[in-house]
């Protein structure tokens, strides 16, 4: 059964403490970070290297649930010996112990939902082992921007769905709210810079407003495959792939062998429907043809067939998708114009 | 801000064009998703040249259009550029990929773009500070070949010398090998072959890219340290003595791997051996592309 929610107080100066104490009792803590004149995640050895205060780092943390290139074994030939190794241990190895900390509500509500879909038919051991190896401390967004549109995605700035934790601030202090055993576990050897508290305490949610509804953009896409809205619009996409690897919900990989006839490994590494040889068959024919036609391919996976399959839609609204776009395209725009046209 | 007489000689050009039926597509800007940014914007309808508009936030480059099949397809083309981008233009009608028969070309004089990261933040200033470097070497403020020219409404770059452009490729010079690999290991980490460098850049137009060719597969597939490394390195060498300098690949990664280092440092060799700068002159033979019996490499002689 379901663990009921604990609430939680803990003032500015004993956060930083706690980072401070999992870092040195070896977690490895991973937040957002200034780098390159933009912030990233990455991995804090203090508390202070991470920036609590920007909205959302550039890219978002996917890669640790589902690597760029992951290796899922390892082969070698030696006379009429094969040998095989397991990918498996080395990333369920690497994972023990990690906390993302500082991310923010829209981040966090993807790992349930990537979940669905790695655990569908195959269960997939690499992501499993790697998200229930991950606790997630998110911080509930005061000041969305406006590429932000979680609120439509069925979110909010201040959501706790896939934290483990979820900060919220109170002034000098912040609320914590804790999901599950998982974020509970976590605190429980620093409880003392905590105090419990109750629901009634933590400052209720604001009224978040949407300005498009997401089921109307569903219900556009239902009936419009072929409109020209997606040819017109996206003549100016170029088919890169920054959407869908900025993307903390987007999954799609691609698997290959590496190596030479004595030794090898076989990998997935990042791949994304918006490149033209994703859906190209062997016999030459490619069934998506234009830039119009993957681009519609992101929106349908995104608000309509994962939601039809998984009773959940394929986005989070973090915006990243638009605010990274070289050509200035931006999918809350593209969603709402589709629930006007529906 | 968007230059609004600027805006009015686009719109009135892109009209007169798409009405004459010389053109049926126009590849202008048009204003963005927030008042800080401008996005490409394509109309085959005279009507709808109200919308072009121009501004230093028009940082694409819009040549990257003209090697797309769906834009391709239009015939003849209007496009509206800026003096680094026009270069482009001038690159692909050298290596036969447009015909200067099907292109108008709609110059706009343009005394520099802002960083895009800066004008994000909500930077409104063109300034040494806040441009990018290829704004502080332009020579072509004014493209080198248009069929019409708009006017600047912004004053010209006041250079105190203070801010030295592509300041990263001395240092590199200094660098030991060593030094050097050490460096671009590092920022090829960062790498998530997402091929934005490839897919923004207007010279990159081959319709089956090398990393796409797999009997055999030349390039390692993964986005670690030896697929990473290959994949930069044959990109780069793609674009040695072509590349013009309009940085779009610089501005387009997301993961902020300065590759602008790598492409100046090119056209800064091609220059100095082979006296060679790209996309100035439409009937100049590529310089990769032609064999010179000057040439002072012995073993090709």
């Amino acid at each position: 059964m379901k663990m009921e929610e604990k609430y939680f107080e803990i003032s500015s100066e004993n956060l930083k403490k706690f980072v401070e104490r999992i870092i040195a009792d070896n977690f490895e803590v991973i937040a957002p970070m200034d780098k390159d004149g933009d912030t990233f995640y990455g991995k804090i050895s203090k508390f202070e290297e991470a920036n609590l205060d920007i909205l959302l780092p550039k890219m978002s943390y996917k890669e640790y649930l589902l690597p760029k290139t992951e290796t899922l074994f390892e082969y070698s030939f030696s006379g009429a010996d094969t040998d095989i190794k397991d990918g498996l241990e080395a990333a369920a190895g690497a994972n023990q112990k990690r906390v993302i900390f500082g991310g923010r509500p829209c981040d966090a509500g993807a790992g349930p939902i990537m979940e669905k879909v790695f655990n569908w038919d195959y269960k997939d051991e690499f992501f499993n082992e790697r998200f229930k190896n991950l606790t997630i401390i998110s911080i509930a967004c005061e000041k969305p921007d406006t590429y932000c549109f979680c609120t439509e995605m069925q979110l909010s700035p201040e959501s706790s769905y896939g934290s483990d934790i979820l900060l919220k601030k109170a002034g000098a202090q912040y609320f914590a709210v804790i999901t599950g055993e998982k974020g509970l576990k976590l605190i429980k050897p620093y409880l003392s810079l905590f105090k419990e508290t109750t629901k009634a305490q933590v400052p209720a949610d604001k009224d978040w407003k949407k300005i498009f509804e997401i089921e109307k953009t569903k219900s556009f896409l239902d009936k419009n495959f072929e409109h020209n809205y997606f040819q017109d619009r996206f003549l100016s996409c170029i088919g890169c792939g920054i959407c869908t690897y900025a993307c903390p919900t987007c999954h799609c990989f691609d698997i290959q062998d590496e190596g030479t006839l004595k030794e090898g490994r076989r990998i997935r590494n990042w791949d994304s429907c918006q490149f033209g040889i994703f859906t190209l068959h062997t016999s030459g024919h490619n069934p998506r043809v234009t830039q119009g036609d993957r681009y519609r391919q992101r929106l349908m996976h995104k608000f309509k067939i994962y939601s039809e399959k998984f009773d959940k839609y394929l986005c989070v609204g973090c915006g990243r998708c638009s605010r990274n776009c070289p050509e200035d395209i931006d999918i809350k725009e593209v969603a709402k114009d589709l629930a006007d046209m529906a | 801000m968007a230059n609004t007489k600027t805006g009015e000689k686009l719109q009135k050009i892109a009209k007169d064009l798409l009405e004459s039926g010389e053109v049926s597509l126009i590849i202008g800007y048009a204003k963005g998703s927030n008042p800080q940014r401008m996005r490409p914007f394509f109309t085959t309808k005279s009507e709808e040249a109200g919308k072009l508009s121009f501004s230093p936030n028009a940082v694409q480059d819009l040549a990257v259009f003209l090697k797309k099949p769906e834009v391709k397809k239009f015939g003849k083309i209007g496009i509206v550029v800026k003096g680094c981008d026009e270069k482009a233009v001038n690159t692909l009608i050298q290596e036969y990929q447009i015909s200067r028969d099907d292109i108008k070309i709609i110059g706009v004089e343009c005394n520099g773009v802002i960083r895009q990261n800066l004008a994000d933040k909500g930077e409104t200033a063109v300034s040494e500070s806040t441009v990018y470097d290829k704004c502080l070497i332009c020579e072509e403020h004014i493209p080198a070949l248009y069929d019409f020219l708009v006017e600047s409404e912004e004053p010209k770059l006041n250079l105190s010398g203070n801010v030295k452009p592509y300041a990263g490729i001395e240092k590199l010079e200094a660098m030991s090998s060593d030094e050097k690999n050490a460096f671009w290991d590092k920022e090829f980490d960062k790498c998530i072959k997402c091929y934005a460098c490839r897919q923004v850049c207007p010279l990159c137009y081959c319709s089956r890219c090398i990393v796409e060719k797999n009997m055999p597969q030349w390039i390692d597939t993964n986005l670690e340290e030896t697929g990473n490394a290959q994949w930069n390195l044959i990109r780069a060498y793609h674009l040695s003595g072509r590349c013009i300098g309009c940085g779009e690949c610089e501005r387009a990664c997301p993961v902020n791997i300065p590759l602008m280092l790598i492409n100046e440092k090119m056209a800064k060799d091609v220059y100095n051996l082979f006296g060679y700068k790209s996309g100035l002159d439409i009937n100049a033979k590529p310089v990769f592309g032609v064999f010179s019996e000057s040439d002072f490499n012995d073993f090709i002689k």
